[in-house]
C-alpha cells in the first residue's frame, strides 16, 4: 500500500485536482494514483460491471484501467476533457476488446449477453448511492437516450455498449448500412442537443 | 507577407463530397471499419469543418458511460493494484523528477514536471516575458534552476523515461538533448502566440545565451494535425524558412535550429504548416499555427502591443 505521511495524513491529496494527482502520479508517486483511485473507482467499476455483467471480469478490468492510468497519465491532457472522461474512455476501450474477444470466442450454451446497460439504469438496488452530482448526470444522460426514438437509441447502444460496427449492426437488424449510419448520425445530433439544452459536458 | 487574416485561408478546403459528415457518428462511436477510421483521421487532419464535427461528435460520446450506475469494488481490488505498482516500481528505473519525452518538456513552460510539495500549476501560462530574461520558474519549480537541470543531465544521474513513442525517436531525442545541454545557462524562453485558426496551440522557443540558436517546441492541441511543421523568420519582408518541425499523432513536437543572427534581429518569427505547394508558401498563403513580432521586443500578452498583432 502507498506510504503514508508520518503523521498518518494522506498529504492533503484528497484537496488535489484530478489534473494535479495524475501528474503526480505520472512520476512515480502511488499516493496520488491511490487518491485518485478513492475518488473514482466507483464509476469506473459500475460502468465495467454494467458492460461485460461479471464481477470479476469488471474488478480486473478496473485495476487494468487505474494501473494504465498510473502507467500513461502523462498523457492526460485536461484541455482535452476531464481526468474521469479520460479514465472512463480507457474502461470503455477495455471492456469493448472483451466483449469482441468473447464474441469470437466459442460460446457456452448458458451464456448471455449482459443486461442492456439502458435497461440497468432503472435498477436502482444493486448500485451504490451515488454522489449528487454522479447522480444528476446520470439521470440527464439516461433521460436524454430515452428520449430517442427507439431505432436511434439502438443503434447507439449496439455500436457503443455492445462494440458492434455499423455493417455488423445492419446485418444484425437487416436493415439497410446506410440507414444505420443515419440513425447513429441523428441520434448523436439529438443527444447532443439534448445534453448542451441540460448544459451538461464533462467532457 | 500578405494574408487574409479575415479568412480562413486553407489549402486543404476539400469538395464537399469529400467531407465526413456521415461517418462522424460512427467514427465517435466506434462503429466503422478500421479502413474508414483512418480515411476519417486523413481528412480531419487537414479539414477544421471536419475535424470541429468530430469533436463534437466525440463529447457527446463521452458521456454514454455516465449512464452506468456506480458499484462497489471489492477491497481486494485495490490492495493488489497497488502491490502491482509496488513491484514494478522496485524493479523498473526510477522515473525521472522531469519526464523527458518525444515532447522534451521544457521545465519553466510545463510546471507540472517537477516533484512539487503542494499543487502544482495545472496550466500553461502564457507568461509575459521581456525577451532578454532569464528563465523565468514558477513557484513549483523554483528551487531548480536551468544550471542544475543541465548539470543533472550532463553527469548521467537524470534517468530518462522513454514511452513507447520515444523508442523509435531515440536518436531524436538524444540529439535535442545535446543541443539544450549546449545552450548554456543562460536560456531565453519567448513564448509564441497561437494564430486566429489554430487557437488551441502552443510553442515556444527556447533560445541559448549566444541569442541565434536553440530549440523550438511547439503542441498543437489538435487531432492528428498535419505532419510537418515550419519555422520560418521574417526579415526585411521576406519569410526565410529556418527549421521543420515534425509532429506526432498527439500534435507535439520539437526541432532544433540556428540562425545566422541573433533571434532578435529578425521581425518576427512563426511556425507555418507544410504547404502542399511551394506556391503557398511563397505568398504566404497558409495561416501561422503560431508566431511572435520580435520588433521593439517587450513582453507578450500585451494586447494593446503593435508588435505584437497578429495579422498582415
Amino acid at each position: 500500500m502507498p506510504a503514508e505521511a508520518e503523521d498518518g495524513r494522506n498529504l492533503n491529496l484528497i484537496e488535489w485536482s484530478d489534473a494535479d494527482l495524475i501528474g503526480l502520479a505520472a512520476e512515480g508517486d502511488a499516493r496520488a494514483l491511490e487518491a485518485l483511485y478513492d475518488r473514482y473507482s466507483r464509476i469506473v467499476f459500475g460502468y465495467a460491471l454494467r458492460m461485460l455483467g461479471d464481477r470479476q471480469l469488471a474488478e480486473e478490468l478496473l485495476q487494468e484501467v487505474f494501473f494504465r492510468a498510473w502507467q500513461q497519465g502523462g498523457a492526460y491532457r485536461s484541455a482535452r476533457g476531464t481526468f474521469v472522461t479520460w479514465l472512463l474512455s480507457i474502461a470503455h476501450n477495455m471492456a469493448i476488446d472483451e466483449l469482441r474477444k468473447r464474441r469470437r470466442r466459442p460460446q457456452k450454451a448458458d451464456s448471455d449477453e449482459p443486461e442492456s446497460i439502458l435497461a440497468a439504469v432503472a435498477d436502482s438496488g444493486a448500485g451504490v448511492e451515488d454522489e449528487v452530482w454522479l447522480g444528476a448526470v446520470r439521470e440527464i444522460v439516461a433521460d436524454a437516450l430515452q428520449e430517442l426514438p427507439a431505432p436511434q437509441r439502438e443503434a447507439i447502444e449496439l455500436a457503443y455498449f455492445r462494440g458492434l460496427t455499423q455493417r455488423e449492426i445492419a446485418e444484425h437488424l437487416g436493415e439497410p448500412l446506410g440507414t444505420i449510419k443515419t440513425r447513429m448520425r441523428l441520434g448523436l445530433q439529438k443527444l447532443r442537443e439534448t445534453l448542451a439544452g441540460n448544459e451538461v459536458e464533462l467532457a | 507577407m500578405s494574408e487574409t487574416s479575415n479568412t480562413r485561408t486553407s489549402r486543404y478546403r476539400l469538395p464537399r463530397e469529400d467531407h465526413v459528415d456521415d461517418m462522424a457518428a460512427g467514427y465517435a462511436l466506434g462503429a466503422i471499419e478500421p479502413a474508414d477510421q483512418a480515411m476519417v483521421e486523413r481528412h480531419i487532419a487537414h479539414c477544421a469543418r471536419c475535424a470541429d464535427l468530430v469533436e463534437a461528435e466525440d463529447r457527446t460520446v463521452a458521456m454514454l458511460p455516465f449512464v452506468a450506475q456506480a458499484a462497489i469494488p471489492g477491497p481486494d481490488v485495490k490492495a493488489a493494484l497497488f502491490a502491482r505498482i509496488a513491484h514494478v516500481q522496485r524493479t523498473e528505473a526510477p522515473r525521472p523528477a522531469v519526464e523527458l519525452s518525444p515532447t522534451l518538456t521544457i521545465p519553466a513552460s510545463r510546471p507540472a514536471a517537477f516533484p512539487v510539495a503542494g499543487p502544482a500549476a495545472t496550466s500553461s501560462p502564457r507568461r509575459s516575458l521581456s525577451p532578454r530574461t532569464s528563465f523565468q520558474l514558477n513557484r513549483v519549480t523554483a528551487m531548480l534552476t536551468v544550471p542544475m537541470v543541465l548539470a543533472l543531465m550532463l553527469t548521467g544521474t537524470w534517468a530518462m523515461q522513454m514511452r513507447s513513442q520515444a523508442v523509435d525517436r531515440g536518436d531524436q531525442v538524444s540529439e535535442l538533448q545535446a543541443t539544450l545541454a549546449n545552450l548554456g545557462t543562460e536560456a531565453t524562453l519567448y513564448d509564441l502566440l497561437p494564430g486566429p485558426d489554430y487557437p488551441g496551440a502552443d510553442g515556444e522557443l527556447l533560445v541559448g545565451a549566444n541569442g541565434r540558436s536553440g530549440v523550438v517546441q511547439l503542441d498543437l492541441d489538435t487531432r492528428n494535425p498535419a505532419d510537418l511543421y515550419r519555422l520560418l523568420v521574417v526579415k526585411d519582408g521576406k519569410l526565410i524558412p529556418v527549421s521543420t518541425i515534425e509532429v506526432n499523432e498527439d500534435g507535439e513536437g520539437q526541432a532544433q535550429f540556428a540562425l545566422d543572427q541573433d533571434l532578435e534581429d529578425f521581425q518576427r518569427v512563426q511556425i507555418d504548416p507544410v504547404p502542399l505547394d511551394s506556391d503557398a508558401f511563397a505568398t504566404g498563403a497558409t495561416s501561422s499555427v503560431l508566431q511572435r513580432s520580435m520588433d521593439g521586443g517587450g513582453s507578450i500578452g500585451a494586447p494593446d502591443s503593435a508588435a505584437n498583432d497578429i495579422g498582415p
